[in-house]
């Protein structure tokens, strides 16, 4: 029994330093490992006066369970992409940004700029998240085996490659980008008739994969042992960059319908504490110097100096949330278990 | 011995009960709550969540048979449930054929090399799956193993896809990763049989050959079918093995019970099929334990 | 009981396990259709000898002949020698009927043929209706039998029996006892029959063979063996019996002197030329059996002890009476007397004569 109360006691002594270390001086930031390095966490206190406590995560339901749990009051700022951020405002657990107070963003990238051009960003005119980070998910081909280089993802469905392609295990992004081959305008919101064309196209894929990998390392080490031309690769930069470092010979292709791209953006909880310190911190962070070291040092693009993940002219196609998860996934199930 | 202990509980000044007396009260309280909680409250879990269904990602709590009726009338999953079936009952056939051999040598060995070769055959059970299953698949690849040791012998002249990326490749994965459970009840059946049986029939006139087959294949039979049973439930169950060996192919009744937790949030529908699932395999332990039982009738 | 009449021959046969030797030199003829018991303490090599005999282990040493032609590396299942486990070793999974068929129908004996033979097997063991039953339904006794019958029905020229009767009860092994001897006087069938229960072996033998130590310590019928024993061990093998320890004297070739404590003793020497031939002072023992001794001054003998009775024992049938010789009061004898409705006569304490004749009184070295 006292042993129980000690325990009590020491978690809740612990419970308090952890309180007031979160003191309004501190800045709470939710973000995925890569996007609050310590140096620039140090770099930024210096310049600013304020403390950062930086929690990482692992997982879009993470964010969501941490964010809902304590109804955007444990964090001030955090890391969403376009497709989830809807849901946040839909919750209101979020507040718009005033762009006034980050100046930074005027100088971003020319893509970037009109944040009223990338759905999921902004809710009757005003601004909810501010882009940090991206990456298309393009079409990786053995140079080798495939020539000329290709420029669409339908070359996935190119019979003389019958058994050489590798493509991805997940419904949802596969009913997207073969609505963009078949020049659907809007490729996360079909129609009846649109899913029954693109579910006859998925089992025509189907017939001309090897197989469905789930995880980069999956990719590679069927790459190795198998005669693969063809990977749609959902890991985009990263999955090239670690084929060519054991050298494959290998190229990127962002396709010419278009490239689903995910994009990471800053939010700002309903709870924040420090309106100003959380602006600051966007600021801070959409700088030359830490855009080309977080591409440097992640692979992914940022939205301040220009990378080798997207070139002006590539098209790419924000990710949002789809009209039906669940129907694109029992549609998926119906596609594999097609003979 | 505990009467006197419960005496010296009585006269002891403090008021609670003796401990001695409440020790018997937390074993049994964790030898069933260790079972019931890890293992009936899940399957308990499951069986509700099946009659309750999903509506745009939240669950309604609302009892129904949708999901069951779904089950049997949707033209998806009848077919790969039949499927995954047969393809698991040639892994436990294959497994059986290849451990029986293994483990009738091992009876054959005496003494101290039987068990050193017994955990040998065992150790492969201590390593991760996963990485089992990747090693397996560079040995059956298209560059692997298996096609470069063919091309080298001159049988084939360009690498042979007929052994990955398809339900080969999965019967084939999942034969090799099961025979060590296999072996063991197999061993464990042969060694049972007394060395006296055999020198009876060989006493009767039988050959080796006639005895292995007139008294050990029949004595071992408990054995081999709940070896079988085992390697069943192992390979049905399993879902990492069809995704990553079965290629476009490779999609089995694991692969739809597992996109209905990871992708489609659909819990009471997994819960469904998963309630299915575990119906089959408590009918697939209870068959290869009836040769088991009726054993105490003929011994 | 001349050389045709022997079946098995086993000539200076040995077996040993490393240095631990089983059997030393064992030299055993087994004839055809005698029920010839092998009698011994445990681990005195009895079963070695059966097992050597049925091929479930091969011989250090020796030659083990079969009608001239040694079999030491003949397989078991060639040779023509059934046997009835200690265990009874029956099979599981077969029925009765698959039980005692079993020798027909590994060679191939058509099954016509296999299932009359059966029925014949177990009418012979009184099984007839339990064909269709498994060993786990059946008695101690019927599996007994059941054992039995799948010994016979291949018509073996010899049936090694291991203890088979060690795991049944009093009663039923003496019904077994008188069974088994029934059925082998009905087939004709030599039986080598392995026990450690002296009763046993008397009950049923034609000639017993007593084992000690690896070693054939005397080969004879019961009657010899119980009466006339040649060693020390195999005297006192047989239940109770009185040695009086003493030196060789003289000889006149049917009966000779042995000088003890207790004073002179005449012993039979007849049948024991080794005994007869002995030098004289050799140590021997003068054997005579309690029952053989008469108690009283009147009874007729060449040998009259002088006793002080110490015990009295009465075990139903007979009355066993322990005394001290008053000429030794080292040395002890017994006798054994009918018992008497009445209740015996003698009381502890009283002075008696024991009498023995110097017919049932013999001689073993020492």
């Amino acid at each position: 029994m006292i042993g129980f109360k000690h325990v009590l006691g020491a978690a809740a002594l612990a419970a308090g330093l952890w309180a007031s270390s979160a003191s309004a001086e501190t800045l709470r930031v939710l973000a995925w490992e890569g996007y609050a390095d310590p140096d620039w966490v140090k770099d930024f206190t210096k310049e600013t006066g304020i403390d950062v406590d930086v929690v990482f995560i692992g997982s879009d339901d993470e964010i969501w369970a941490k964010i809902k749990g304590s109804e955007g009051k444990d964090f001030d700022v955090m890391a969403v992409n376009t497709a989830q951020l809807q849901r946040y405002i839909d919750a209101s657990l979020v507040k718009p940004w005033d762009l006034s107070k980050i100046p930074n963003q005027k100088d971003v990238l020319p893509r970037f700029r009109d944040l009223s051009a990338i759905k999921g960003m902004t809710r009757d005119g005003k601004v909810y998240g501010i882009p940090f980070c991206f990456d298309s998910i393009g079409l990786i081909y053995d140079t080798d085996k495939v020539k000329p280089a290709p420029t669409s993802m339908t070359v996935l469905w190119d019979p003389q490659y019958q058994g050489k392609v590798l493509a991805y295990d997940n419904g949802e992004h596969n009913f997207s980008f073969t609505a963009l081959t078949e020049g659907i305008e809007n490729p996360f919101h079909l129609t009846d008739e649109q899913f029954a064309k693109i579910k006859d196209k998925l089992v025509d894929l189907k017939r001309n994969t090897l197989s469905f990998y789930t995880t980069a390392d999956e990719a590679m080490q069927i790459y190795h042992n198998n005669d693969v031309a063809l990977i749609w690769a959902n890991y985009g930069q990263q999955q090239l960059k670690a084929l060519q470092k054991v050298g494959a010979h290998v190229a990127y292709v962002a396709p010419e319908e278009g490239s689903l791209s995910w994009l990471d953006n800053w939010a700002m909880t309903s709870g924040v504490k420090d309106q100003a310190a959380a602006e600051k911190w966007v600021n801070f962070l959409l700088d030359k110097k830490i855009g080309a070291q977080l591409s440097e040092r992640t692979g992914f693009g940022n939205t301040v100096t220009a990378s080798s993940n997207a070139s002006d002219g590539d098209k790419l196609v924000w990710l949002e949330s789809v009209e039906d998860p669940l129907k694109r996934s029992d549609l998926w199930n119906e596609i594999k278990a097609a003979p | 011995m505990s009467s006197r202990v419960a005496d010296a509980g009585v006269e002891a000044p403090a008021a609670h009960p003796s401990p001695s007396r409440l020790v018997p009260w937390f074993a049994a309280l964790a030898a069933y709550a260790v079972p019931i909680w890890f293992v009936l409250a899940p399957m308990a879990l499951f069986l509700g969540y099946s009659f309750f269904s999903v509506d745009k990602g939240n669950i309604v709590f609302t009892p129904t048979v949708a999901n069951y009726v779904r089950f049997f009338t949707d033209p998806v999953f009848l077919p790969i449930f039949w499927r995954t079936c047969l393809l698991c009952l040639a892994v436990a056939v294959l497994c059986v054929l290849f451990a029986f051999p293994v483990a009738y040598f091992l009876t054959t060995l005496r003494g101290r090399r039987r068990y050193v070769l017994l955990v040998l055959l065992l150790v492969p059970l201590l390593m991760s799956y996963v990485i089992k299953i990747y090693a397996v698949r560079s040995i059956l690849g298209g560059n692997g193993m298996l096609n470069r040791a063919l091309l080298a012998t001159g049988l084939i002249d360009k690498p042979s896809m007929l052994f990955v990326f398809n339900l080969n490749a999965v019967l084939l994965t999942l034969t090799v990763l099961l025979i060590p459970f296999a072996v063991l009840p197999i061993f464990l059946s042969l060694e049972r049989i007394p060395k006296a049986l055999r020198h009876a029939s060989a006493d009767l006139g039988a050959s080796n050959a006639q005895t292995f087959w007139r008294v050990t294949v029949p004595l071992s039979l408990p054995g081999t079918l709940s070896a079988m049973s085992f390697v069943f439930v192992l390979a049905i169950g399993d879902f990492l093995t069809p995704q990553m060996v079965g290629g476009q192919s490779g999609f089995t009744f694991g692969r739809i019970i597992y996109s209905q937790f990871g992708t489609a949030f659909n819990w009471p529908f997994g819960a469904a099929l998963s309630v299915i699932l575990a119906a089959v395999v408590i009918i697939a332990i209870r068959l290869g334990g009836r040769v088991e039982s009726s054993r105490g009738r003929i011994q | 009981m001349n050389e045709a009449g022997v079946l098995l021959k086993l000539r200076s046969v040995s077996k040993s396990y490393g240095a631990t030797a089983i059997l030393h030199d064992i030299d055993l003829d087994v004839r055809d259709g005698e029920f010839i018991t092998i009698l011994g303490p445990s681990g005195s090599g009895k079963t070695t000898i059966l097992r050597l005999i049925g091929g479930f282990t091969k011989p250090s040493g020796g030659e083990i002949l079969l009608d001239g032609r040694d079999i030491a590396a003949m397989p078991i299942n060639q040779r023509p020698f059934n046997t009835v486990f200690q265990d009874y070793a029956l099979f599981p999974h077969l029925t009765v009927e698959g039980n005692v068929g079993y020798g027909l129908a590994v060679r191939g004996t058509p099954r016509a043929e296999i299932a009359k033979r059966v029925a014949d097997a177990l009418e012979l063991v009184q099984l007839g209706p339990l064909g269709k039953r498994f060993p786990a339904q059946l008695s101690g006794g019927q599996r007994q039998r059941v054992a039995l019958a799948r010994a016979i029905i291949c018509r073996p020229r010899l049936i090694l029996l291991d203890e088979p009767l060690a795991a049944l009860d009093v009663e039923l092994r003496r019904h077994m006892q008188s069974f088994l001897k029934s059925i082998q006087t009905e087939i004709r069938t030599t039986f080598l029959f392995v026990t450690h229960d002296q009763e046993e072996a008397i009950a049923m033998a034609d000639r017993i063979c007593v084992m000690n130590g690896g070693r054939i310590q005397q080969i004879g019928s019961p009657h010899e063996v119980y009466y006339r024993p040649s060693c020390e061990f195999v005297a006192k093998f047989f239940g109770e019996n009185n040695l009086i320890p003493g030196t060789l004297g003289p000889t006149d070739g049917k009966t000779r002197s042995i000088d003890t404590a207790a004073g002179r003793v005449i012993c039979a020497v007849d049948g024991q030329p080794d005994m007869a031939a002995a030098p004289e002072g050799s140590p021997a023992f003068a054997v005579c059996r309690p029952e053989a001794v008469t108690i009283g001054d009147d009874a007729a003998g060449e040998n009259r002890f002088p006793v002080s009775i110490g015990q009295v024992a009465f075990a139903g049938a007979s009355t066993m009476a322990t005394a001290t010789a008053l000429d030794d009061p080292g040395l002890s004898l017994k006798a054994r007397m009918p018992s008497r409705p009445g209740g015996a006569s003698l009381r502890p304490g009283d002075t008696v004569t024991f009498v023995v004749p110097a017919s049932t009184c013999r001689l073993v070295p020492a």
